[in-house]
Order: C-alpha cells, then sequence, then structure tokens
C-alpha cells in the first residue's frame, strides 16, 4: 500500500497529500490540504450564503471528509479540488439549517488569480487550470451569469430580473458561456 | 430504459454548485443514478467548481482551527439515524409518503403513489417542483415522462400530471413553497403538515 504513494508521483502536490493520508494517515499532509483548502472552502461557503461560523464549521467538517475518504480518492478520476469541491457542495446541500442563506447572497464577482506556470503541476490539474484560464476569457458578463447559476442556482427568470436585462439576453449569455467550456473541456478529457 | 426528460441547464447548474435546497437535490441525485449523460455533464460543472475552489480568495480560519480538527480526527463516524415513514392515503387512489420537510427553507421531498387515471396533487405556483418517476407513466400536458425520467415546474409554468397508462405510478417529488392543492387531496396533505 505504501509503495503506491511513490508510484504516484506524477500526480499534484493535492493529490499526493490525500494518497498519503490514504496510505500512511499523514498528518503533515493533512495540515497542508487543510492549510490550502479550508480557507477556500469556507470562502465557497459564504458565497453559497453560509454565515461564517456556519462556513467554518461546515469547512472543518469537510476536511474532516477528507482525512476519513481518503482511500476512496482516484487522482485519476478527478482533481483534489474537483473531490474537495463535491464533498463540501454535499455537505452544504445536506445541511439542514439554511434558513439564512437567501437572504445573504454576497455580490461579488469571481476572484480568479492568475494562471500558475506551466509544470507547476501536473496531469489533472490541468483540466483545472484551463477551466480557470477559459473562465478568465470569457466577458465579464458571461461569467456574471455562469456564477449566478452555479452558486445561487436561480431560474434564468429571476437573473434576468435581478441584472435587468432581457429573459433572452440571460438564456443565450448563459448557452454561449456554457457551450465555450464545455468544448474546452471536452477537449482535454 | 429509455429516458427522455432530463434536468434543465439551470438545474443541473444549480445542483453542481450546491445552490439547490437539499430535498430538490435529491430528486435531481435520482435521475443522475439513472442518466449518463446527465452524469457526464455533471462532472464536467463539478470540474468548473473545483476550479472555482482552488481560484477562490481564501477566508480566513479561527486561529485554533487546525488544532481543534487534529482532536478530531480519531472521532467515529456518525451515521445519521434513519427515519422511518408510513404511506398514509391522501386522496383517492393516492397515497403519500413524507420523506424530508425542512421547515427553515419551506422544502419537502416526498413520494407518491397514485393509481391509473388519477391527477396528481401539485404545490400550484409558490416555487419549484421537481419530479422524478420511478414507475408507471406521467402525462403533463402533450408530454409523457415514463420511469427514469425527470419532470420540472416552476412558478411560471401551469402543470396538471395526472397518471397515463394502466399501471399506478411512483414518483418522488421534491417542492418548495407552502402547498397549495386544491380539494380533498390538498386538505389532507396540509394537515399531516
Amino acid at each position: 500500500m505504501s509503495g503506491s504513494v511513490q508510484d504516484h508521483t506524477g500526480w499534484d502536490e493535492n493529490s499526493r497529500c490525500i494518497l498519503a493520508i490514504a496510505a500512511n494517515a499523514d498528518r503533515e499532509s493533512f495540515a497542508r490540504l487543510f492549510a490550502f483548502f479550508a480557507p477556500r472552502v469556507k470562502s465557497y461557503l459564504m458565497r453559497s450564503g453560509a454565515d461564517a461560523a456556519e462556513a467554518e464549521e461546515l469547512a472543518q467538517e469537510a476536511l474532516l471528509a477528507v482525512w476519513r475518504k481518503a482511500a476512496s480518492f482516484d487522482p485519476a478520476r478527478a482533481t483534489a479540488s474537483t473531490w474537495i469541491f463535491t464533498i463540501a457542495r454535499n455537505l452544504w446541500i445536506d445541511g439542514i439549517r439554511r434558513a439564512k442563506r437567501r437572504s445573504q447572497m454576497v455580490d461579488t464577482s469571481w476572484d480568479i488569480e492568475p494562471v500558475e506556470q506551466p509544470g507547476e503541476r501536473l496531469i489533472a490539474t490541468d483540466t483545472e487550470r484551463s477551466v480557470t484560464a477559459a473562465l478568465k476569457m470569457l466577458p465579464p458578463d458571461q461569467v456574471e451569469v455562469i456564477r449566478l447559476s452555479f452558486f445561487e442556482g436561480r431560474p434564468h427568470a429571476e437573473i434576468a430580473e435581478r441584472l435587468s436585462l432581457p429573459l433572452g439576453t440571460v438564456k443565450s449569455r448563459i448557452r454561449l458561456a456554457c457551450g465555450r467550456l464545455r468544448k474546452l473541456l471536452e477537449d482535454l478529457v | 430504459m429509455i429516458i427522455q426528460h432530463h434536468p434543465s441547464e439551470e438545474t443541473l447548474l444549480g445542483y453542481a454548485g450546491g445552490a439547490l435546497p437539499g430535498p430538490l437535490a435529491s430528486v435531481v441525485a435520482m435521475h443522475f443514478e439513472v442518466c449518463l449523460a446527465c452524469r457526464a455533464e455533471l462532472s464536467l460543472w463539478e470540474k468548473v467548481g473545483g476550479a472555482f475552489l482552488e481560484a477562490m480568495a481564501p477566508a480566513e480560519m479561527t486561529s485554533n482551527a487546525l488544532e481543534r480538527i487534529f482532536a478530531r480526527l480519531g472521532e467515529p463516524v456518525r451515521e445519521p439515524a434513519e427515519k422511518k415513514s408510513r404511506e398514509r392515503w391522501i386522496g383517492p387512489g393516492i397515497w403519500y409518503t413524507p420523506l424530508v420537510h425542512d421547515k427553515d427553507q419551506g422544502t419537502r421531498l416526498y413520494r407518491l403513489r397514485a393509481r391509473a387515471g388519477t391527477k396528481l396533487p401539485t404545490h400550484g405556483h409558490d416555487g419549484r417542483e421537481l419530479t422524478y418517476v420511478l414507475t408507471g407513466e406521467i402525462a403533463d400536458g402533450d408530454r409523457r415522462y415514463g420511469p427514469g425520467d425527470f419532470l420540472e415546474a416552476d412558478a411560471t409554468h401551469e402543470h396538471e400530471p395526472r397518471v397515463s397508462g394502466d399501471t399506478e405510478c411512483v414518483c418522488v417529488i421534491g417542492s418548495e413553497g407552502p402547498p397549495r392543492i386544491p380539494g380533498i387531496a390538498g386538505l389532507l396533505l396540509r394537515a399531516f403538515f
């Protein structure tokens, strides 16, 4: 089992950390994952409408789940980021105490950081880096409708009302943005 | 199983990003179980989610967050207790099983079993209503929904689903907004909550 970690040196740093947890219950790897992901999971949950305390608690639960489920992580199928994102998302969906979330929708635009240098991460993260790059290439108005659909899951009619746009414009923006992202990702898979 | 009706893009995106309330997400998840095409689409959007997560500006964690989680690593996993719910008769030819009721969100998940020819009780115009067909067939307007199909109604959509075909229909419904169901079924449904 422990040998499999060495076999996976091609995986990116974050994936290697999860593999090390699975193989050796490696606390140092866990601390590194926690330092990177817990603040981002908290940020994601707050943007989705959780208050700071609830987001902190759920971020803790999400990282605890990473520790427990590390053995089921398959780096060939998903990157660490995608895997941890789905864990956090599912915890959020299952959360019962979300009465306040709709009233706390935050209206900040994406904080998309510059694309990393080539070679910094390998294999699976290429997809995510490309997604990030693609999002940067999309016009801001298309990213905005994607953001509203993705994080707040509002019907197109509500997005149109919120942005004071005709419904047709919202629909075509979403279709355009989805089409471009999908094309890019399908080319990669 | 030939699946003809899928979740809309807005519903799929809402699920992928975690914006869909739990009971509604449960119905979408049932469709994903049987629909490869939607699952592929979901996995694509989850990659987008992963990229978003990675690029997100970090929020500050409380100062002892790491110590607290280290203290919890050995905790036993608590499995949520399974709730038993009983099927109830709510009107001629219709049986109802409550599965989840989130009072804070005003959302519900329930199973309906209805005889052929029955008109299904719906939640009117106060929110989204997602239906997954397990067995039998539902007709809504000129559309037919069979096992595996996904039926989506929102506040702007007038719909009157009824059980078509010769057999009884079992479906799972996730809805938001208070029930506004006319007739005896609505009365009984309200009485049970």
